[in-house]
């Protein structure tokens, strides 16, 4: 194991219970996800994993062994990518990788090398003279990720490197932890977002309230759940008694309107659209576009919670 | 930086051009005092009256013909500036309102009560070294040689401003060590926490920024001395080395200060800044920066305050250069900051070594 964390709880000062008895694994050589909505313990488990944070109880081990804030020997194999920017708005794009690059690696001709390889990989060799404050959100980030995984670290952690980034720049941060993945680096990767949890992890483990509520590769964690399909169709005359001649088909436990559209859910098997279109022949209902989804992590955290992930 | 290079340069043109508009008469005119006779004290008459400005004219017109209660009237109706009178064995000095006479005044004053202290306290404490003191204390002294060395308007009686410029800058490197501890300190901002995964040992990284620090300010510090000795003309006398000194060993504990008051004082950037702002002004307070008789009353009332206050020990450097001429004094001084300074950098230390923090 490259990460343990086993039974860790901690309480804020305010009395906020961010972890309570929050264990899990992280395997070399995986993207680890951690996902789960705002507060709920994603950034504070990290922030602990780090030494940042003193916690009640329980044990955390890195490569083996137990991490304390003087272990600079484990340290020095971990790249951080935080959630909050955190760059020095004095110095330059290149002086700032090189900076904390600086910091892991004292050599400063074997720096040099891995901090043009940095530049190159972020693609931020046109700004390399550009402070900070003159890059855009997504150059900002990009930057904030060259300043963590410079020194070439087998942990890496990143902690919702994609806030606040246009689309672009997201798939392009999202193929660059990709790409370090595939160079050998163990990932760990914290977000509320479900898409890109889905698009990169291995494993994951799903969050709330400070607990691990769900875990397993994005397969296991869709067939944990009862539903199968959702479709959603667009009826042009909505009404009420729709709902139960659509509920009567076997193996749909709910359908609902949701603006225009009625949403069908139904359970594992094959997929319900011919009988769906079957009810909405019989009875001249008249429908317009459709359309039919598999289960995503929000629907398994939804069934879990009862609630989004998002709210 | 604005601290640092700027403001300091400003201030001290300032200065410049405050005193400079006033005329060496202005600062140099004989001053009609008054003591109240039933006050009258032989050996401060004879002290006032051996001062001299040029070889004929005395720097005080002494008159002790009028009791308390006549001077007290003829304040009132502002014929006199002020008067002296004892209460309880103290001497006081009182005015209407503030003025250079009055200050010139006062100034003697403060020097006299402290020559009789330091008589008293030798001969309490070794009365064979009383001649030796005595026998200095028969030379005319500094304050005499300053109201005589009246060839540069600029300096003499106002270059004490220009030595509490110099010590305010100092005490601005402050604002450098709580940066220092700012980007270590985990729970201060998300740079410090970055900083604090490194593998990088933070008795290094202070060590590493407190020399960055100390080498900008520094320079800073040098650059003020420079503007103000070859720009402005303000004479420091013939110790403009040890000036330098007290300046560098001033920056290390404006440094050590800022440093040790981030590192004990919890909360935001701007709750620190403002807590550093407020302290470093209210010690500045304390040493006289603003008023130099905030200092005589602490060191009277308070001493022990005066020696664990960094602000205060640096003027005092710069003052021993300035009144007494006295290295003895003035190396002292500046032994107690590095003392001082060792202690607050240690405690820094130990307060963000290794530290894991409740939230960050």
């Amino acid at each position: 194991m490259i990460v343990k964390l086993e039974n860790v709880t901690k309480t804020y000062k305010s009395g906020v219970k961010a972890l309570h008895n929050l264990s899990y694994e992280v395997r070399e050589g995986e993207i680890y996800g951690l996902l789960g909505p705002n507060g709920s313990g994603k950034t504070t488990s990290i922030n602990c994993l780090l030494s940042l944070l003193k916690f009640e109880s329980g044990n955390i081990e890195i490569f083996g062994e137990k991490m304390t804030p003087e272990r600079y020997d484990i340290k020095s194999k971990i790249g951080v990518v935080p959630q909050n920017v955190a760059v020095f708005e004095e110095l330059t794009v290149y002086e700032n990788i090189d900076y904390f690059c600086g910091l892991y690696v004292p050599d400063q001709s074997k720096r040099k090398q891995l901090v043009e390889e940095a530049i190159d990989f972020v693609s931020l060799n046109d700004y390399r003279k550009f402070y900070p404050k003159k890059l855009s959100g997504g150059l900002i980030r990009r930057l904030n990720i060259a300043c963590g995984i410079a020194h070439k670290p087998s942990l890496i952690i990143f902690d919702e490197p994609t806030v606040a980034v246009d689309p672009q720049s997201r798939n392009k941060i999202l193929e660059g932890i990709l790409k370090l993945n595939e160079q050998g680096a163990t990932i760990i990767y914290t977000s509320h977002y479900m898409e890109e949890v889905e698009q990169i992890c291995d494993y994951i483990v799903i969050m709330d309230k400070g607990e691990v509520i769900k875990h397993g590769t994005k397969e296991e964690l869709k067939n944990s759940i009862s539903l199968g399909e959702t479709i959603e169709i667009q009826v042009l005359d909505p009404k009420v008694e729709y709902l139960d001649l659509i509920k009567a088909i076997p193996n749909v436990f709910e359908c609902y309107y949701k603006e225009e559209m009625m949403v069908v859910k139904s359970g594992k098997g094959k997929t319900n659209i011919p009988q769906v279109l079957n009810v909405l022949s019989l009875n001249e209902i008249k429908y317009g576009k459709m359309y039919s989804s598999l289960p995503t992590l929000n629907d398994v955290f939804l069934e879990i919670t009862g609630k989004q992930l998002r709210d | 930086m604005f601290w640092t290079f700027v403001f300091p340069l400003c201030l001290g043109t300032f200065f410049y051009l405050g005193f400079g508009n006033l005329s060496n008469d202005n600062i140099l005119s004989t001053v009609d005092v008054y003591i109240a006779s039933e006050s009258k004290e032989e050996q401060l008459v004879n002290q006032m009256k051996v001062i001299y400005i040029s070889e004929d004219e005395p720097l005080f017109q002494v008159n002790t013909e009028y009791s308390q209660d006549q001077l007290e009237n003829k304040l009132n109706d502002n014929e006199i500036i002020g008067y002296i009178y004892t209460k309880d064995g103290e001497i006081i000095y009182k005015i209407a309102e503030n003025g250079l006479k009055q200050t010139i005044t006062k100034s003697f004053l403060d020097s006299y009560i402290q020559v009789n202290d330091l008589i008293l306290s030798v001969s309490t404490s070794d009365p064979s070294k009383l001649p030796v003191v005595l026998a200095d204390l028969s030379n005319p002294g500094d304050y005499l040689e300053v109201a005589k060395s009246g060839t540069n308007p600029k300096a003499n009686n106002f270059i004490i401003y220009f030595y509490a410029l110099i010590a305010m800058a100092c005490m601005f490197a402050s604002y450098w060590g709580m940066g220092l501890v700012n980007d270590i300190q985990a729970d201060v901002s998300p740079l410090a926490a970055r900083v604090s995964v490194t593998p990088t040992h933070k008795l290094k990284l202070i060590v590493l920024y407190a020399l960055a620090a100390l080498t900008l300010h520094f320079i800073g510090n040098l650059g003020l001395i420079v503007y103000l000795r070859f720009v402005l003309n303000v004479e420091f006398a013939n110790n403009i080395g040890l000036i330098i000194l007290a300046s560098f060993v001033g920056t290390i504990s404006g440094i050590t200060l800022g440093a040790f008051l981030s590192s004990i004082i919890r909360g935001s950037i701007n709750k620190k800044e403002g807590m550093i702002t407020t302290i470093s002004m209210v010690l500045s307070f304390l040493s006289g920066l603003m008023n130099v008789d905030v200092k005589y009353l602490v060191t009277k009332n308070a001493p022990i305050l005066g020696y664990l206050n960094p602000a205060n020990l640096l003027t005092e450097a710069f003052y021993s250069l300035y009144y007494y001429s006295d290295l003895g004094k003035y190396f002292f001084n500046l032994l107690l900051l590095s003392i001082l300074s060792v202690i607050m950098i240690i405690v820094t230390f130990l307060r963000i070594r290794g530290n894991k923090y409740d939230s960050i």
